[in-house]
């Protein structure tokens, strides 16, 4: 069943069209992966399903369903109950996530307090159980700690724990694990899909590393130049990428098991994003570009089952 | 082969100095941390050697007092046979700034922003005084090198992209021709496509000019890419240190939970440690309270970096 | 979707490789050339300064002189006046007259000659302002002859004599009156007193074009003396004050460890000292009565006390410079400590200190104008602008415009520096911030 279903999201934001013409569409209790490089568009595209953008950010979108519901008209009062207690979301840094002048327990508990209606007692023994639940001992003890007395590891649950308290049904996490250590990475990862398996929520991944994609997602979409050039089942983009970018970026990725004499790089960098694109956004930098590629942008084909690619490459009446 | 780089069991403390630091506000044991905790470790000439380990394990501070930023506080660091001074003087940095130099993190911050591009590559030649004349030529040359057009001499650091300012870091460190390079996390704040690009620039420059350089990362596949030689650090400790080889077969536990971690592809959900949030133990191996074979003697007795058969260093009580 | 023979051929071999093209940031003088604000408080600031320098040069008229024929008084244009000699007592020359009448209408002197009454013992004479005036005004004199030299604070403007005879009874119905404006002269006494060429029996009088004082002082010549006064304090005391802040602050700051802790400790005491009683102690100590000049005292007591503001800003900016990359980079290159503070320290603190200057001199001009005010700063006949609406003030509801003029010169001072240092602040904002992604 559909979640969040979004057509042609578009945001401009100080004359630049940061995100064009996304599509997005996420099941109940299905973890998207929304791949990309800083620039590519993803967090705005995340922080519109929030309704948190800029005030100076200019949005369209065709249509915006949330579990069968129409936001596009929504107002700031709607959109504050949404929060929270139907869509969260974990930010990359824990620290700047967290008031710091808060104890981590009565921030959680203050949540679950504005959000559920609970009393004070109750949200704070409920906040004790939920670190519990996210892997951190003495959590009762750690409860009464301040943000800057923690460490990331540990900072990423407690805030993971403030997402999921009101067991909402969207959860959408900008790269939660980048600022951690890899060891504390794969933890946190592995918590936070057996939090959607347990509450059914469905999880939309912003990230840029293929490796944290591979392990917790079902779906994948990648971003290039705020547009979704390729999406499909994990194991389609990633056993057989359609789009060139998505095969130049899992050639760059350096891996452990594989030695090369040296790494694949992308040539070039990214597109103005102030200016119009005539034509694919990636061929400047395409080692597969053609002439049309130039010219059109490209359609939406289908390379296999789930799996749709922007790139004349999967046209039919390319030859090759 | 002549050994260029030896460290002979240097550590350097934090809040040493003081007694009255926050540390020790804080409650933190005498206040002092010890960031690098008697750590032995040799380099020859031209060789390449990755230090990885997690955040607060003091790779990055032993990288700094190889190049004289942070004080040595016991053992001694000798380069080329010359026991460096303890604490550097701004005669100490002249004289070794034709052998030691380093790439920043942040290539940002590492530029003066108010410097152009090509005073910023001019000044270590000019401060040194034996170019004489050819500075700006060379800078030039330079410039070409790196991939970046000459127009851009004249810019400033705000006017780059991310992953031309770190390969003006680079070309910066190079340009003086040193013969040890410390490379402190130079790829880490990129994209994957430009992450590339500098680690292939690093990799082309090593090759060409044979020096020698530690390379700093948390990424073990970039590591794994560029180093002859792998060291791993936990909590100011080198445990284990060993060729190409040491990151395809780990032998410390600690190493084989990092490898676990950074191994997406796998799902080593099984593989992984629990516990990446419990603190190092103060008594006996720093690491055993995370560590699952962990016996008596790993409570009682610090384990000492040893040989083992395969020409391996590894500091475990376990039998190998 | 039509497509066209070779749609589908690759692209001609290797496109060159773009490389990102970022538009150059300007330089900070042409952000602040597009900012009209900033332009307009450099206009403001450089006409400010052009008037402390070179205003005295253009309007060479004496602040200190006092033109008694013209107290007080509005705008008024350059003219030529007879000069009048009237240092002898007045008799008529004439009794025979009908009615009341004006001999002489100067502003030096108004004679009047009436029409002796033969039961009068002695007359009356009362001056009113008002035209059509109930009243008779102010008594003015009482004499026992049948004319009057009425000598008292006359200016161009309308007067009404009247003359009543007094009986024994008392009062008589009877009443001469006259509508009299007299004309702008000198008396031959002001002249010489003032040095005027008296040889044609005219002298020209200067313009005033911002009226006089209640001395007769010319006001815009006050004005611009007075701008001398508050742009050398509100220039130097800054200058100094920062100038010194931030040496000490670098000091701190590069040093570091126990000295820095010491300096800054030091700096923290001197904010607690008052400036008003420590202004007043440099008074005293250096001997100076309360009818002597306190501007040296005033700006050393400014210099002596506002110091550890900028050293403050300059050791924070320092603490974090020095452990920057480039800094260490540069170090790691041998650069030696004075070769750190020219290259990288200083560009990245200046357009700081500029800042703060532009924000500590209007604050300057101020507090110049306050102690001027209360009389602690410049003493008459100096101008200053604090010290004139002080004076003014006296007569504010009479000559407004002897308190707007001044008054408006402050404001003006002080929104343009400040509105210079809000833009200045924003535009080296956006100098780091453009392109910066």
């Amino acid at each position: 069943m559909t979640l969040v279903q979004v057509n042609d999201l578009n945001i401009s934001l100080g004359g630049q069209h940061l995100v064009r013409s996304v599509d997005i569409e996420l099941d109940k209790g299905e973890c998207l992966a929304l791949v990309g490089e800083s620039g590519s568009g993803k967090s705005l595209t995340a922080l519109s399903l929030m309704g948190l953008l800029p005030s100076n950010a200019r949005v369209s979108q065709q249509t915006f369903q949330f579990e069968g519901q129409s936001l596009l008209h929504c107002s700031e009062d709607e959109w504050r109950q949404l929060r929270a207690r139907r869509i969260a979301m974990i930010f990359q840094n824990p620290m700047t996530a967290m008031n710091p002048t808060m104890r981590i327990g009565d921030q959680i508990a203050e949540v679950l307090c504005l959000h559920t209606g609970l009393g004070r007692q109750q949200a704070r023994s409920q906040s004790v159980a939920l670190l519990e639940r996210l892997g951190i001992v003495n959590a009762s003890e750690k409860a009464r700690q301040y943000p800057f007395e923690m460490s990331g590891g540990m900072l990423q649950r407690a805030v993971i724990a403030m997402a999921v308290a009101c067991k909402p049904t969207l959860l959408i996490a900008d790269e939660p694990t980048t600022a951690l250590d890899a060891t504390v990475q794969a933890e946190v990862l592995l918590l936070l899909r057996e939090l959607c398996a347990e509450q059914g929520m469905g999880l939309l991944l912003i990230t840029h590393d293929l490796a944290v994609v591979r392990r917790m997602a079902q779906r994948v979409a990648v971003m290039y130049a705020g547009q979704l050039v390729e999406t499909g089942s994990l194991a389609a983009v990633f056993d057989s990428p359609g789009h060139p970018y998505t095969q130049a970026l899992k050639a760059a990725m350096p891996n452990l098991s594989e030695q090369r004499d040296s790494l694949v790089s992308i040539a070039g960098t990214p597109p103005d994003l102030s200016k119009d694109i005539t034509g694919c956004a990636f061929a400047p930098r395409c080692p597969k570009a053609m002439n049309i590629c130039m010219r059109q942008p490209p359609l939406a084909f289908k390379p296999a089952q789930n799996q749709l690619a922007k790139c004349w490459l999967w046209a039919p009446e390319c030859a090759s | 082969m002549k050994k260029l780089l030896e460290l002979d069991n240097v550590s350097c403390h934090f809040g040493a100095a003081s007694r009255l630091s926050f540390g020790a506000l804080a409650g933190n044991q005498n206040g002092v941390v010890k960031a690098v905790d008697r750590v032995s470790l040799q380099l020859e000439a031209g060789e390449v050697l990755g230090l990885v380990g997690e955040s607060g394990s003091g790779k990055s501070t032993l990288g700094r007092m190889v190049a004289g930023l942070q004080p040595c506080h016991a053992g001694e660091i000798r380069l080329a046979g010359k026991a460096l001074p303890a604490r550097f003087s701004s005669r100490d940095f002249r004289r070794h700034a034709s052998q030691v130099q380093m790439v920043f993190q942040d290539a940002y911050s590492a530029m003066n922003p108010r410097m152009s591009l090509l005073e910023c590559l001019i000044e270590p030649l000019i401060l040194q005084a034996k170019y004489a004349g050819r500075e700006r030529g060379l800078a030039l040359q330079w410039l070409d090198k790196i991939g970046l057009p000459r127009r851009f001499a004249q810019r400033f650091p705000h006017e780059l992209s991310g992953g031309q300012r770190q390969r003006v870091g680079i070309a910066r460190a190079f340009i003086s021709e040193p013969q040890l390079v410390i490379c402190d996390e130079p790829v880490s704040a990129l994209d994957v496509s430009v992450q590339a690009q500098v680690v292939n620039l690093l990799h082309e420059l090593q090759r060409e000019t044979g020096v020698a350089m530690i390379f700093i990362a948390h990424d073990l596949a970039v590591v794994s890419h560029l180093a002859n030689r792998t060291a791993v650090m936990y909590h100011g400790c080198i445990v284990e240190l060993g060729g190409r080889e040491l990151l395809l077969e780990p032998a410390h536990p600690y190493t084989r939970a990092l490898v676990a971690a950074s191994l997406g592809d796998e799902m080593p959900d099984a593989a992984l440690e629990a516990g990446s949030l419990l603190p190092p133990a103060p008594t006996g191996c720093a690491y055993r309270r995370r560590c699952k074979q962990a016996f008596a003697r790993c409570e009682q007795v610090v384990p000492e970096m040893e040989p083992k058969n395969n020409g391996r260093l590894l500091a475990c009580h376990l039998d190998w | 979707m039509r497509f066209y023979p070779g749609d589908f051929d690759a692209l001609p071999a290797a496109a060159p490789e773009q490389m990102e093209d970022l538009v150059a940031a300007p330089p900070l003088w042409r952000i602040l050339a597009q900012d009209a604000r900033a332009v307009a408080a450099v206009v403001v600031v450089v006409l400010l300064i052009a008037t402390a320098l070179i205003g005295p040069i253009l309007w060479p008229q004496d602040p200190a002189r006092q033109w008694l024929s013209q107290v007080s008084s509005g705008p008024v244009e350059a003219r030529e006046v007879a000069v009048i000699d009237d240092s002898r007592n007045w008799r008529p020359s004439i009794t025979a007259v009908d009615r009341l009448q004006a001999v002489q209408a100067t502003t030096t002197s108004v004679k009047l000659v009436w029409p002796s009454v033969s039961t009068a013992l002695r007359y009356r004479v009362y001056r009113d302002t008002q035209e059509h005036g109930s009243g008779l005004g102010v008594p003015l004199a009482e004499t026992t002859q049948a004319f009057y030299d009425d000598r008292l604070q006359l200016r161009e403007q309308n007067y009404r004599y009247t003359v009543v005879p007094v009986s024994a009874a008392g009062d008589l119905p009877q009443h001469f009156a006259l509508q009299v404006k007299p004309s702008l002269t000198i008396g031959l006494f002001e002249a010489s007193l003032l040095g005027l060429n008296t040889q044609e029996g005219r002298v020209e009088l200067p313009a005033h074009p911002l009226g006089t004082d209640s001395l007769g002082r010319d006001m815009l010549s006050r004005v611009i003396h007075g701008a001398r006064t508050s742009m050398l304090v509100g220039l130097t005391a800054p200058i100094l004050f920062i100038g010194i802040g931030a040496f000490y602050g670098a000091l701190a700051g590069l040093l570091g460890g126990w000295i820095d802790n010491t300096l800054m400790r030091i700096a923290d005491f001197v904010v607690a000292l008052p400036f008003l009683l420590f202004m007043i102690l440099f008074r005293v100590a250096m001997g100076i009565e309360s009818g002597e000049s306190g501007l040296f005292p005033m700006v050393l007591a400014m210099v002596l006390l506002s110091w550890p503001g900028a050293a403050r800003l300059v050791r924070g900016q320092v603490l974090q410079l020095r452990g920057s990359a480039f800094v260490l980079s540069a170090r790691m290159a041998g650069a030696s400590n004075i070769y750190l503070i020219r290259r990288h320290l200083m560009p990245n603190v200046l357009p700081l200190l500029l800042v703060s200057l532009s924000f500590a001199i209007p604050q300057a001009i101020f507090t110049e104008a306050l102690l001027s005010f209360i009389g602690m700063g410049v003493v008459p006949p100096t101008p200053s602008w604090g010290s004139l609406c002080n004076e003014g003030i006296r007569s504010m509801l009479s000559h407004p415009h002897e308190l707007i003029v001044p008054a408006v010169a402050i404001s003006i001072a002080v929104l343009s520096f400040n509105v210079l240092g809000d833009a200045l602040s924003d535009a080296m904002d956006v100098q780091l911030r453009r392109g910066n992604r």
